[in-house]
């Protein structure tokens, strides 16, 4: 755990000295200040629309970092090299996976936790107030982001840097709207389809049961506890699921 | 009955096929050879030999695909096996974003180098490899070479028992490879073991008790390196003739001329036993003998049928 | 420095790009009064269906948005004929008063009673909004989503009239109001629901707005009177196809008529108001114009000198932040 713990901060040294959650925390903070602040329609007090532009543009931004961070790791760390004296060392390569994980679900993490602080500052001098759904909406985005990491390293095994995030965020834009399609389409169905239809929405995981944000935007109270525990198992399991693809196949490339 | 000493690294039968669209490719095919410890083996042939294969199944980046590599009665490529193992990589960046130290620091902690005294370690290390003063830059600033001081400062991390190298003076400054080869001296004499490989064939002859040459993935040949350079001694008459016979024996060669003075060379005693024979009865004066160290590229390029490069 | 002394250039270049765009765009500006069918014909051509679907269909998103917004989050569907079949219960709305409560279909995440997935649609019903009945929010809220899709999709005619009715009667500004309506009629000069909600705005919001009330009421009659000729126009061209106008349409028709004849009652017109009240009655059997026709001829009576009545409710509303109360006329709340 120690040595996963060492590659994971080196990952997280990487991302910062790279500047790009800098670079994302300041656009986004800009384009929810700009939604607060220019007054462009003429009304006052658009509360919601501001919790709503400032959800959408965290949970966009917050996404694509995770995902361009997370598939560049081990292609590169092939392709440079870089990983041959890393593995030379007494390190397992489940145990280089693991840190790479780390490394980005927690800097993906904190991404998120600075867009909600940003967002809570901008709704305090805004006079715009949230519940503790907001917290709770912050929870779940961080147990996706975990999720996502761990989808989007396993499928680096397989794609290339640049098909990964074109496939990454098209999954996770599939996996935010397949599962209202499936359920609208559901009495439709009839025999072989009805089933295979089923088992895609049985197995196939849903993002968008990550997202409070409907529920910040539009004043809901909080969710009850067990919501919150049956989605840590649910982004939990499906995180070891392809944690457990992932180095797999990791542990049985030829370098 | 004294207990043996299994060897250090032990390959058996071992074969790596690649494979590619369309076909197979033999990197390794039926490889054998064994390492003691304390040995400096010297591991050389062509590109595309299979030796960075070889070498790579040491370490555990290839798996074999027949055949038995074991490196301290080990399994290659284990975490104990590694653990006494140095590797120095013929190319590899390291995390351009860190400093040296910083590099090294991480990888002290996965070498399992204690906390105590780690940073003293690392100090030792960045001035044995000559970076002193440059240790908090950015390895993104650094050169070819110094990057490979880098790579030689984590191979001898935590003073391991095996040292593998692949191409173990490419890119460096000949002061820098002057070190180098008194790094590696000090190594053999602390009666660690080190298998190396290179195109310099002058490496070879400072540095090896034994020289493996390798060519499309056999060994083709497995010498000392004193039967070595026995074999490509070479002895020397110079001697006094009227004129020069038409033929010469075999493996006698004319060296050079000066008058009547003829310098001969023969690559073999037998070459020079003939020669000896010949000269008699042209009733020559021999004005001196000698041997001398013949060149070690033509005795490979004589073995192999073609340069090493 | 170099870097960024082309990065600031390219910068300016792009800044100098922008400016000549905005100044240039009157001279790309497709001139010319389009029909509604040819608009139509245009939304529905494969051609321009390439180039602009993807702005139809955000204008389209956007619209989807609204409702959302208006029922706190929850999104409704219609139901689909498996589900008409099975008599799936609509969910109804409670919060609003009689004269405008409706349904509004099925929610996305379905009830527990027809939901297959068990404890999955249980946590769906917790994550995502979800009631059992419809409630409303502050339709406030919903004003940015209709300028954003009014900017993408500028045909969309309900965007205008729902729209201004949320900025004047819930966000308390019909000045803006008034420049929304303004700006449907001039992107769609053939609709009658614009020109109708218009000439509404001008006789419940005059004071407000500043307006002379007799101006006022010269507007509205103008306005209205264009509506009902677009109205009649527009339903005899869905007539022709074998299609109606739909219940909001034809509220709206009826009511045009209804406030042309106030309009001309409040100007002394009485003949006129009667005229409409006949008319209206004939093509619309919108009963309340035989209130109006009682009201209207009670006036005639009672003036005999054609000037209007001092006591108009109209006249007589303060700060005019309240739609008329004469009859309790509700404001429709349409709904896809």
């Amino acid at each position: 755990m120690k040595k996963s713990c060492a590659i994971a901060y080196v990952t997280i040294l990487e991302s910062f000295r790279r500047k790009d959650p800098y670079v994302v925390i300041i656009l986004g903070f800009a384009i929810v200040l700009g939604a607060g602040l220019f007054n462009y329609f003429g009304v006052k007090g658009l509360d919601k629309f501001v919790k709503d532009v400032g959800f959408t543009v965290t949970n966009v931004l917050v996404i694509v970092i995770c995902v361009a961070t997370a598939a560049r790791q081990l292609p590169s760390e092939i392709a440079n090299r870089t990983l041959y004296p890393l593995l030379a060392k007494p390190v397992s390569r489940t145990a280089v996976f693991l840190g790479k994980y780390l490394g980005v679900g927690i800097m993906a993490s904190a991404v998120v936790l600075v867009f909600s602080v940003e967002l809570l500052v901008l709704f305090a001098v805004l006079g715009i107030s949230v519940g503790g759904v907001f917290f709770q909406a912050v929870y779940l985005r961080v147990l996706s982001v975990w999720f996502i990491t761990a989808m989007v390293l396993c499928l680096s095994l397989v794609l290339t840097p640049g098909a990964n995030v074109t496939v990454s965020l098209l999954l996770c834009l599939a996996m935010q709207t397949f599962a209202n399609t499936i359920v609208t389409v559901h009495s439709e169905l009839t025999g072989v389809s009805l089933r295979a239809t089923e088992i895609i929405y049985w197995v196939v995981p849903h993002l968008e049961l990550f997202d409070l944000s409907k529920k910040v935007i539009h004043g809901w109270p909080l969710v009850p506890w067990w919501v919150i525990l049956a989605m840590t198992l649910y982004g939990a399991t499906y995180s070891g699921v392809f944690l457990v693809l992932g180095c797999t196949r990791f542990c049985r490339i030829a370098l | 009955m004294p207990e043996t000493v299994p060897p250090v690294i032990e390959i058996t039968d071992l074969w790596v096929e690649y494979k590619t669209p369309g076909r197979r490719l033999t990197a390794v095919s039926g490889l054998n050879l064994s390492i003691d410890k304390g040995e400096v083996v010297g591991f050389i042939g062509p590109n595309g030999a299979g030796k960075t294969t070889t070498i790579k199944v040491l370490i555990g980046f290839l798996s074999p695909t027949r055949g038995q590599v074991r490196v301290f009665g080990e399994r290659a490529g284990g975490i104990e096996a590694r653990r006494r193992m140095g590797y120095l990589p013929e190319v590899a960046l390291y995390y351009p974003f860190l400093t040296a130290r910083e590099a090294l620091r991480l990888y002290a902690r996965l070498a399992d180098i204690p906390p105590d005294g780690r940073e003293e370690t690392i100090s030792a290390l960045l001035g044995r490899v000559g970076l002193t003063g440059r240790e908090d830059e950015s390895l993104r600033t650094f050169s070819k070479g110094m990057l490979q001081r880098v790579g030689i400062a984590q191979a001898i991390m935590g003073a391991p028992d095996l040292l593998i190298l692949d191409e173990i003076t490419s890119g460096l400054d000949p002061v820098a490879r002057h070190d180098v080869r008194k790094l590696l001296l000090e190594f053999k004499a602390r009666g660690k073991t080190v298998f190396f490989s290179s195109h310099e064939l002058s490496e070879v002859t400072l540095l090896c008790d034994r020289v493996i040459l390798i060519d499309a993935g056999k060994v083709i040949e497995e010498r000392s390196l004193d039967t070595l350079m026995d074999l490509i001694q070479r002895y020397v008459t110079v001697a006094e003739i009227e004129s020069l016979p038409d033929s010469l024996p075999e493996g006698v060669f004319l060296q050079s001329v000066q008058g009547k003075r003829y310098s001969f060379v023969a690559e073999s005693p037998k070459g020079q036993t003939e020669l000896a024979t010949m000269l008699e009865g042209l009733d020559a004066r021999v004005v001196s003998t000698g041997q001398e160290a013949g060149s070690l590229e033509d005795y490979f390029v004589r073995t192999i049928g073609h340069k090493i490069t | 420095m170099w870097s960024k002394a082309v990065g600031l250039l390219m910068m300016a270049g792009v800044g100098l790009c922008a400016a000549l765009a905005h100044l240039s765009a009157p001279w790309f500006e497709a001139k010319g009064d389009f029909r509604q069918e040819e608009i139509e014909a245009a939304q529905e051509s494969i051609a321009l269906s390439l180039m602009g679907q993807l702005q139809l269909t955000a204008g389209s998103l956007l619209w989807l948005k609204t409702l959302e917004y208006l029922h706190n989050g929850v999104a409704y569907r219609a139901p689909t004929k498996t589900e008409e079949e099975a008599g799936a219960t609509m969910h109804e709305s409670v919060d609003t008063p009689g004269g405008l409560a409706h349904k509004d279909g099925l929610p996305m995440v379905p009830d527990k009673n027809r939901d297959w997935r068990g404890f999955a649609g249980d946590l769906q019903r917790e994550i995502m909004p979800y009631q059992e009945h419809i409630t409303h929010s502050d339709p406030k809220e919903l004003i940015p989503w209709y300028r954003l899709a009014i900017r993408l999709n500028p045909n969309l005619e309900r965007l205008y009239t729902l729209g201004a009715f949320f900025l004047a009667d819930f966000a308390h500004e019909p000045d803006e109001a008034m420049r929304t309506l303004e700006a449907g009629v001039e992107a769609n000069p053939w609709s009658f629901e614009i020109h109708a909600s218009l000439g509404r705005l001008y006789f419940d919001y005059h004071q407000a707005l500043g307006i002379e009330p007799r101006e006022a009421y010269e507007r509205t009659a103008a306005l209205l009177t264009k509506a009902i000729d677009l109205g009649d126009k527009e339903k005899a061209a869905l007539e022709k196809r074998g299609e109606q106008l739909d219940p909001l349409q034809q509220q709206l028709l009826g009511e045009s008529y209804l406030f042309l004849a106030r309009s001309y009652t409040e100007l002394g017109r009485y003949e006129d108001a009667l005229r409409v009240c006949d008319d209206g009655l004939r093509k619309t059997s919108y009963s309340l114009l035989r209130v109006q026709r009682r009201a209207t001829e009670k006036a005639q009576r009672g003036e005999g000198t054609g000037e209007s009545s001092r006591a108009s409710p109209a006249n007589t509303q303060q700060q005019d932040t309240q739609p008329c109360e004469v009859y309790e006329q509700p404001r429709a709340l349409s709904h896809c």
